[in-house]
């Protein structure tokens, strides 16, 4: 078995593109396309437990969250984004829970803002829970 | 001292099998679509997008899962049109989504359906929402 210890890889015809063999040896995939470029995880009070590429997040309504990236994405709505949320660490309760953007326009390349819903049997609500967390994968800018 | 290593591809030291990263796997595919207009604002590792009817469309693979059935599909929705205030103002704000029928288990393609939230009428029927994101981890043949 061999080891290469590095602290940056970099692409020598491209300097963002690393294929990489895939699972099975019979394909290939691009390694820095399929990496999340960002992450946050947060609680109730819109505390950032951890992030990665998340500068900050802004409280813009109950259950209604942007999520600011240290980095930008190289453009809007050309990337995805999702996650799930908790209402406790043994959640029981009989809803789905959503973690979305609103609308295309809140798809931007500097951010994203999202909403954390609950759907249950004839109703549903935005709500700020004590554990949400939401990813985004696309090229960066 | 900072090390940087310049290569195009990474392999095992037999020339084809993968190299293990450490601690973390990367997403295979992902494709951002937009259902109602039929487009796909972004993706990676997509070869095709089909639109199999109201509310399902098929994302087919660049290079072919190792399994149909052992991988994991991420996926998230919204729509623009109805972007109301609260969860009983339309039941498309609250879309949720599976991998659809017998076509679910394939290594070429992952095909979503995806219906209308339980919040009003048209509970569960199938719809073709704004946003569509679509990923899938686990294993490349």
């Amino acid at each position: 078995m061999s080891t290469v210890k590095t602290n940056t890889l970099t692409g020598t015809t491209s300097a963002g593109s690393i294929v990489v063999t895939g699972e099975g040896g019979s394909t290939t995939t691009n390694l820095q396309q399929g990496l999340a470029k960002q992450w946050v995880t947060y609680n109730a009070s819109q505390a950032i437990t951890d992030s990665l590429n998340t500068s900050t997040i802004t409280d813009i309504g109950t259950g209604n969250h942007k999520y600011n990236f240290t980095n930008n994405f190289r453009a809007a709505q050309a990337y995805t984004t999702g996650g799930v949320m908790a209402n406790t660490a043994d959640d029981t309760t009989p809803y789905s829970y959503m973690a979305k953007p609103m609308q295309d326009d809140d798809i931007t390349t500097a951010s994203v803002e999202c909403i954390t819903v609950y759907v249950s049997n004839g109703s549903g609500g935005f709500f700020d829970y004590a554990y949400s967390c939401s990813s985004s994968h696309g090229d960066l800018a | 001292m900072t090390s940087v290593l310049n290569v195009d591809t990474i392999a095992a030291k037999n020339g084809t099998s993968p190299v293990t990263l450490t601690k973390q796997q990367a997403i295979k595919t992902w494709v951002n679509y937009d259902a109602a207009d039929q487009a796909t604002r972004g993706s990676f590792a997509q070869s095709s997008l089909t639109d199999v009817g109201t509310g399902i469309f098929r994302t087919t693979h660049t290079n072919n899962m190792n399994s149909a059935e052992d991988k994991c599909v991420l996926t998230n929705h919204w729509d623009t049109t109805n972007e109301g205030s609260s969860g009983a103002s339309g039941a498309s704000e609250w879309p949720s989504s599976c991998q659809y029928g017998s076509e679910a288990a394939a290594t070429t393609h992952t095909t979503i359906g995806v219906a209308q939230g339980s919040t009003s009428s048209g509970n569960g029927a199938l719809y073709d929402t704004d946003g569509n994101y679509i990923a899938v981890v686990g294993d490349l043949a």
